[in-house]
């Protein structure tokens, strides 16, 4: 039974546009073992999961589900197959009890039998140990609450291949280690289990294989007794890649922001940045590494001002021979004033700084509109500027007016970030600044900061790639878990020592081998 | 994708990224040539006419003398004036369907000056007072559930519908307390009548309409709280991150939409009818949602629209008053429900396009 064969992948390819997510995955998880799934952002194992599931439909390949060819249309196909997928944002409605959301959606009779229900329920739970009220709301459980709910619902529908979407990445470690006892006890029971992961330890502790993805391409499926932290972490990130990025020798560093204690704390009351410290300096690329979700967003923004901090966190900002000034607790406009910008590219590029229905030009006075006489607007400057930027950093689009909406990924992000240059920061934030761009956008970006370098302004780049965040930043800050997990040296660092520091295990050690420039001869200011 | 036309549907719609201009032109042009059927054919259902009959009759309704013109150009004034005092609350995203009682809370308030002290103040005094008032009555009524949206997230759909009928409540009463023995016309004063102008009564009602259809125009395109409106409305997520108070825009901009369809209010009241009575203006405040939706806030839009369910309504009227022994007045809502839908009906066919499957293949 062990070596029977629950899901075959054969050659799957998923494009979206000319991005191609999947990339001829060939890979199979068999009967009665728990295979993790391994990769950086973006590797596609997210978008590979979805195909068997049925969210998407895979443009090349096949699968094969028990030794039969498989055609998952839809969610119900793969219901159909035993498919049963956990997805990271769940799926359940809110003033309906656990009972309820189970049997949301199942055929039947028009008159629910719920006594029947709940007492499948509760075999189902004795079954594999999970811990669970059928008669509790959900509005009133615990993020780990629903997940088993999610998971017994799953069940219920007689699903033997479960897929879990980064599942410990919203748990304590207690509650982590509940889930694992029931993703064991399924095991046992014959279930295939697919848990996407990012966190080595957890790999290395519940699963049998690991399958590791990278660029959307398999890489190779390793036992997991035979391997360790290391392996894994280089096959996850790969050889290193030359990218001939130039990288001026920082001159004339100069303190700029100070963070200190840095922390906060989301709606749900979970820490998503803990105690972040560390110096940013004008004249020097602070890259931000880390596993998305990290804290890198919130620490962006409450940078900005945009976002809650908890008592205790501090962040100075040090003007041109001026008295360091407190940001927390100031206005996003009046740090902005100061001459702190963010471009902050996100998933969707156009919900945050930008307005989709506007051309460049209204988009370009976003943060200056009020200058100037009351009233009425001004648009000739940002006219000016919007050519200036179009002509600069080559926009494609058929005039200054066209709906930003309507110009392409890399083009939007060009009008990002070319206006928060345009505002003359002495210290500019990106995040994701490349995000989706194709190879020369992607340099004449990294050329926009190596300028802004040169000038003097403190550079804070937060990036996917690892082999980018090597080449062209000074310093390289890993974030895990919101916590910083290591400072290195971008010159002398390797990109594993930065893989493990991702995965926290270099946590303990606090490696801060690039720590402080300052520290290494830089202009002390 | 080619994986993908295996699972194709016989059907599907495909969003359009944009359509021509012209393209755009044709398509509405047959939607209201469709409804124009649509509503010959209603009306030879209901009535002995021919066809040529009815839309000659729909036409000199509207156009067969100075009395008929004047109300078809009135009643357009009106509806596009509660439209543009909707357009602007529309374009931030605050679902203002609250237009019917912002109207009444308008007239109100200005009815409240005429009843005290009609007799009293000559109209030099009363009508700017009768004005600014309106304009604050309905902007609190706008305001109300603003305020409630930004502090507790209440949907302004449901709250701003709702204060429809506290406003028509509290007209009846009104109009109960202030005049017990008249149940109609009550309120005749000495002043607080909008005077003529160019020996037309209703000529300051073309001249308010005009002046605020291009007023609304600069305010939403060229200004500064135009543009923070638009940001706001579109990307709220950016307006946080540009530092805009989204508090202050919504509430400001909410109030200047009720302000705007309380001077409607004033206009029924000074001009029109006289008077206050729940059902002054028609339910404009709910014709005008569209009006200002389908234009997508484009003032010339605006106006041809307004213009548009002004004939619809005229025409049918005139029909109505050929066959009263067989038809009665809410024909007209028929008629204008039926444009309603076929215009509403090509948005859909503006935004999407419908592709058939080239060939059905035989499925597994």
């Amino acid at each position: 039974m062990k070596d029977e064969i629950a899901v075959r992948l054969n050659g799957i390819t998923k494009r979206f546009g000319s991005v191609t997510a999947n990339d001829g995955v060939t890979m199979d998880v068999r009967r009665g073992e728990v295979l993790a799934l391994l990769g950086e952002n973006g590797s596609g194992k997210t978008t590979l999961m979805n195909m068997l599931s049925g969210i998407y439909f895979p443009d090349e390949g096949t699968i094969e589900i028990n030794g039969v060819p498989a055609s998952i249309r839809s969610p119900k196909d793969a219901f159909d197959l035993g498919i049963g997928m956990i997805h990271q944002h769940f799926k359940l409605v809110d003033v309906f009890t656990a009972a309820e959301n189970i049997v949301l959606g199942l055929p039947g009779k028009s008159s629910l039998n719920m006594r029947a229900v709940k007492e499948k329920i509760r075999a189902i739970s004795e079954k594999y140990g999970f811990l669970i009220d059928p008669d509790r709301k959900v509005y009133n459980m615990s993020v780990s609450e629903k997940q088993t709910l999610e998971i017994v619902k799953v069940l219920y529908r007689g699903a033997d291949i479960l897929i879990l979407d980064e599942p410990t990445a919203v748990l304590t470690p207690q509650e982590t280690e509940r889930l694992f006892a029931v993703i064991r006890n399924m095991r046992a029971d014959g279930k295939s289990i697919i848990i996407i992961t990012h966190k080595l330890h957890e790999v290395m502790e519940i699963s049998d294989r690991v399958a590791i993805l990278r660029h959307g391409q398999y890489i190779t499926t390793l036992e997991t007794k035979d391997a360790d932290e290391r392996t894994l972490a280089e096959a996850m990130v790969g050889e290193k890649l030359s990218l001939n990025i130039e990288r001026p020798k920082p001159e004339g560093l100069v303190r700029r922001l100070e963070v200190s204690e840095l922390s906060c704390v989301n709606a749900e009351g979970v820490p998503t940045l803990r105690g972040v410290s560390f110096t940013a300096y004008g004249g020097e690329i602070l890259g931000i590494a880390g596993i998305s979700g990290c804290g890198q967003k919130e620490l962006l923004e409450s940078i900005a001002g945009l976002e809650q901090t908890v008592t205790g966190s501090s962040v100075l900002y040090y003007p041109d021979g001026g008295e360091p000034e407190q940001l927390i607790g100031k206005t996003p406009r009046e740090i902005r004033s100061l001459g702190v910008a963010l471009s902050f590219v996100p998933e969707d590029r156009l919900g945050m700084g930008l307005v989709g229905s506007m051309g460049m030009t209204d988009n370009m006075m976003l943060k200056s509109y009020e200058s100037g006489a009351p009233v009425f607007l001004h648009k000739r400057e940002p006219q000016q500027l919007a050519e200036s930027v179009r002509d600069s950093l080559g926009v494609v689009t058929p005039s200054v007016t066209t709906p930003v909406r309507r110009l392409s990924g890399g083009n939007v992000q060009k009008v990002l970030v070319g206006r928060e240059i345009a505002e003359a920061p002495t210290v500019l934030m990106t995040a994701y600044a490349v995000r989706g761009l194709d190879i020369n956008t992607s340099y004449a970006i990294y050329n926009l900061l190596n300028e802004q370098k040169k000038k003097g302004v403190a550079v804070i780049y937060v990036g996917e790639d690892i082999d980018v965040l090597l080449e062209l930043c000074d310093r390289i800050l890993i974030l895990c878990g919101g916590a910083v997990s290591g400072i290195v040296d971008a010159s002398t660092a390797t990109k594993e020592e930065i893989g493990l520091y991702m995965t926290k295990i270099g946590g303990a050690e606090s490696g801060t081998s690039g720590g402080d420039p300052a520290m290494k001869g830089g202009d002390k200011k | 994708m080619k994986a993908d036309a295996k699972r194709e549907p016989a059907l599907r719609l495909v969003k359009r990224d944009s359509i021509s201009p012209a393209r755009a032109v044709i398509v509405r042009a047959v939607a209201i040539i469709a409804a124009l059927l649509v509503c010959g054919i209603f009306f030879i259902t209901v009535t002995d006419s021919s066809i040529i009959e009815i839309y000659s009759a729909m036409v000199s309704g509207t156009f067969r003398n100075s009395i008929t013109i004047n109300t078809f150009f009135r009643e357009a004034c009106m509806l596009l004036i509660i439209a543009i005092g909707l357009a602007p609350a529309f374009k931030m995203s605050f679902w203002n369907v609250g237009g019917q009682g912002q109207v009444l809370a308008g007239g109100m308030a200005a009815a409240m000056w005429l009843f005290y002290l009609g007799n009293k103040l000559p109209n030099a005094a009363i009508l700017p007072l009768m004005f600014v008032s309106a304009a604050i009555g309905g902007g609190i009524w706008a305001i109300i559930p603003a305020v409630f949206r930004v502090k507790f997230s209440t949907n302004e759909t449901l709250f701003t519908l709702m204060m429809n009928y506290i406003a028509i409540q509290l007209v009846k009463y009104l109009r109960i307390s202030w005049s017990p023995i008249h149940a109609l016309g009550m309120i005749q004063r000495k002043s607080g009548s909008l005077p003529a102008l160019f020996g037309n009564a209703d000529g300051l009602i073309y001249v308010i309409a005009a002046v605020g259809v291009v007023l609304m125009y600069i305010y939403m395109n060229k200004t500064k709280q135009g543009y923070e409106i638009s940001v706001v409305g579109e990307a709220p997520n950016t307006a946080r991150y540009a530092g805009i108070s989204e508090l202050k825009v919504i509430l400001r901009t909410a109030f200047l939409s009720g302000a705007v369809c309380g001077i409607a209010g004033f206009l029924y009241v000074s001009a029109i009818d006289h008077t206050i009575s729940e059902t002054m203006g028609g339910g404009y405040g709910f014709t005008a949602v569209i009006v200002a939706w389908l234009a997508k806030f484009n003032p010339i839009f605006m106006t041809l629209i307004s213009m548009l369910i002004s004939f619809v309504r005229s025409g049918s009227s005139e029909i109505v008053s050929r066959n009263t022994t067989t038809l009665d007045s809410s024909i007209a809502n028929i008629n204008i429900g039926i444009f309603l839908f076929f215009m509403l009906g090509c948005e859909f066919f503006l935004n999407y396009k419908v592709v058939f499957r080239g060939r059905k293949d035989a499925k597994k």
